[in-house]
């Protein structure tokens, strides 16, 4: 198997839980916040990796952890060879010409005050990509490349529908010319039928230019739609692993045949298949034991209660985390 | 002539009662330093008793903003230009905030997407929930308010009501706070319930338990629904009938079941081609070319012919009529007739 363009073992990021001064003098500490939680995974060169999960799976933790936009707690990035994680600040500068990100919300990651022009130049002259003469041919190159017409150089956001400003923010995470892209919720702010052109900008984009791509999504129809594998998230913890059709047609976790449950489906005659999943998502302040997913699993017993389940293959790149996946094929 | 659109006889059910609520030709405009705009054009549909109503379209297509000239909710300087909206023998276009003030919560309640903060912080849950009975004095006393609070809350399936009537806001999930605000618009025992985006803002697993409550409710209570959303999935699961909605205008109306196997327009038939599945074969979509036109300078004719592969000359100069292409099944497109079935399919995207 060849070696993977990014890999990531052991990761964890907490938040808060420091002994500070009142917490040493007999006070309480303050409280942990565990929001990714000893995950590992690996993305291959040129594909679409997607990390699924509702609010709070700490998804979007994972992905600003990887351009260590935050710090992680413990764990390793290793990336095209190199270790990240202890990148010195220049290096990781640099590093970081390798991997970009695209924002969810198109109007607010977007200066207001700068033209397209003025916002690729920035990256562009930041990270020297090319040489001052370059420059302008480079922007033209860039917009061809996202559809956006050329006439919107001398423009600011305010002149543009949702759809174009993520156009935008893809041009901008592409000046300086990445191998690697987290798109954190590119699609979720922008309206149905323009969401589908946006995922093809960048279905195109991997075609053409090889990029790799980690994906966060809440939408699993989006990630069906764009993914080569997939990560299942919930309070922290990666649940189930596998390539797409792994994950969509033969689900091995309750909380992954949960989820594709109670998705709704653009059908009036579909019916779900299983029980609707009951109670809310446990805070991740307090986390449950054991499994997590327990209080709400229709198959919870005392072991997965008491004993965090470790990852199991269950077929050739399919893993899932859980005492009773077996069990959760037959009820199927 | 307004036409009471889908309530002619064989649309749901075979009632004959009139609908509990009536829209004809609303249309409403809001004045912008840009000129003004009609976000509301000409939308005329009625809600049969007991029925859930979808209203579906894009940002800006002008579904909220029909559903808060109803309860005249519009922000002046934006008005009801013209129109009636009829709703158990009177026109509520015509009333005055006062007697509008004895219809909102009592005969009609609304829902909103944000439940967080339609909660006010610093009032405990079970004087939030009662404060619409109290109001239209529904109940006696604050004893007995809180009381069918406790009852409510129970409805809407909070657990632990009785402890949990006295919490705050805060203490509550974002899912537990959509039931508060259903449970608050409950209170008075409305018959048409208003719900604009009801779980927009919720992870799937708790949309999929708050959709499948006012499904219960509409059953159980009789209740009428009129539902805003821009999800196809949420209308399929919810809306006995539907309308979709594009700049201002109702381009499609029909059952539920109708719009899904035959659309009668080309956004509806569009909209439904490049949403990605979760069953079925994974094939590349075919996205609308373009983005939803600029209320400011909508283009002329039919609003959707410039992203439209069927436009001809005829679509840009003439304004098209919402016309009952088959019974009960309503189209705002005068090609209707000349729609393949697969007409998105056919094009490079």
């Amino acid at each position: 198997m060849p070696e993977p363009l990014l890999q990531v073992t052991g990761l964890s990021k907490h938040f808060g839980g420091h002994r500070g001064l009142v917490a040493r003098l007999g006070g309480v500490p303050a409280p942990r916040l565990v929001a990714v939680d000893d995950v590992s995974f690996s993305i291959a060169r040129g594909e679409i990796f997607s990390l699924v999960g509702e609010s709070g799976s700490g998804k979007t933790t994972l992905g600003r952890t990887i351009l260590r936009l935050v710090e992680p707690t413990s764990g390793h990035i290793v990336f095209d060879g190199t270790d990240i994680t202890t990148l010195r600040p220049a290096q990781l500068r640099k590093a970081r010409r390798q991997i970009q990100m695209i924002f969810q919300d198109p109007v607010s990651s977007l200066n207001p005050r700068l033209t397209v022009r003025q916002m690729l130049g920035e990256v562009l002259r930041v990270h020297a990509v090319r040489p001052a003469s370059q420059v302008q041919a480079r922007i033209a190159e860039l917009l061809a490349l996202v559809g956006l017409p050329a006439d919107s150089i001398d423009r600011t956001p305010k002149h543009f529908s949702g759809g174009q400003r993520q156009r935008i923010g893809i041009a901008r995470a592409l000046a300086v010319e990445p191998r690697f892209i987290v798109a954190d919720e590119p699609v979720s702010a922008v309206d149905v039928s323009v969401q589908s052109q946006i995922m093809n900008l960048l279905l195109d984009l991997r075609e053409r230019l090889g990029l790799t791509l980690l994906f966060i999504a809440h939408d699993l129809s989006v990630v069906r739609y764009l993914s080569d594998r997939v990560g299942v998230m919930y309070l922290g913890r990666i649940v189930e692993v596998g390539s797409r059709d792994q994950l969509f047609s033969a689900p091995r976790h309750p909380y992954t045949r949960a989820l594709l449950s109670a998705a709704p489906r653009p059908d009036p005659n579909h019916r779900a298949t299983i029980a609707a999943i009951t109670g809310e998502p446990p805070s991740p302040l307090n986390p449950p034991s054991g499994c997590h997913f327990h209080t709400r699993c229709p198959l919870a017993t005392d072991l997965c209660r008491s004993v965090a389940p470790l990852p199991e293959l269950v077929a050739p790149g399919h893993e899932v985390r859980c005492h009773h996946h077996d069990h959760a094929a037959v009820t199927a | 002539m307004a036409t009471v659109l889908g309530t002619a006889a064989g649309t749901v059910g075979t009632s004959a009662a009139p609908p509990i609520l009536d829209v004809r030709s609303l249309t409403t405009t809001i004045p912008t330093a840009r000129g003004t705009l009609t976000v509301v054009d000409d939308v005329s549909f009625a809600v049969a008793q007991g029925e859930c109503f979808g209203l579906v379209g894009e940002s800006g297509s002008g579904k909220s903003m029909t559903l808060r000239s109803i309860l005249g909710l519009i922000p002046p300087p934006g008005r009801v230009a013209s129109g009636e909206v009829r709703h158990a023998g009177r026109d509520l276009v015509r009333l005055s905030q006062r007697e509008l003030n004895r219809i909102r919560g009592r005969e009609i309640a609304m829902i909103v997407q944000d439940a967080v903060s339609a909660l006010n912080p610093v009032y405990r849950i079970g004087r939030q929930i009662g404060e619409p009975m109290l109001e239209h004095r529904i109940v006696k006393g604050a004893r007995s308010a809180r009381a069918r609070a406790v009852a409510l809350m129970a409805k809407v399936g909070i657990p632990a009501p009785e402890k949990r009537v006295d919490d705050f806001p805060h203490q509550f999930s974002g899912g537990m706070c959509q039931r508060v605000v259903i449970a608050t618009a409950l209170a008075c025992d409305p018959g048409l319930l208003l719900a604009d985006e009801p779980t927009t803002a919720l992870d799937v697993t708790i949309q999929d338990q708050i959709l499948k409550l006012l499904v219960a409710l509409q059953r159980d209570l009789g209740l009428s629904l009129l539902l805003v959303t821009h999800d196809m999935g949420v209308v399929a699961q919810t809306c006995q009938r539907v309308a979709v909605m594009y700049a201002g205008q109702i381009v499609e109306l029909v059952r539920t079941d109708a719009l899904f196997r035959q659309p009668r327009h080309p956004y509806t038939a569009g909209l439904l081609n490049c949403v990605p599945r979760l069953d079925g074969p994974a094939v590349r979509l075919k996205p609308i070319p373009g983005a939803p036109p600029d209320l400011a300078a909508p283009p002329s004719g039919c609003r959707f012919h410039p992203r439209c592969p069927l436009a001809t000359e005829a679509c840009r100069s003439q304004r098209p009529e919402l016309v009952e292409v088959a019974p009960g099944h309503f189209s705002r497109c005068i090609r209707h007739h000349e729609m393949p079935p697969d007409l998105w399919k056919r094009l490079d995207a």
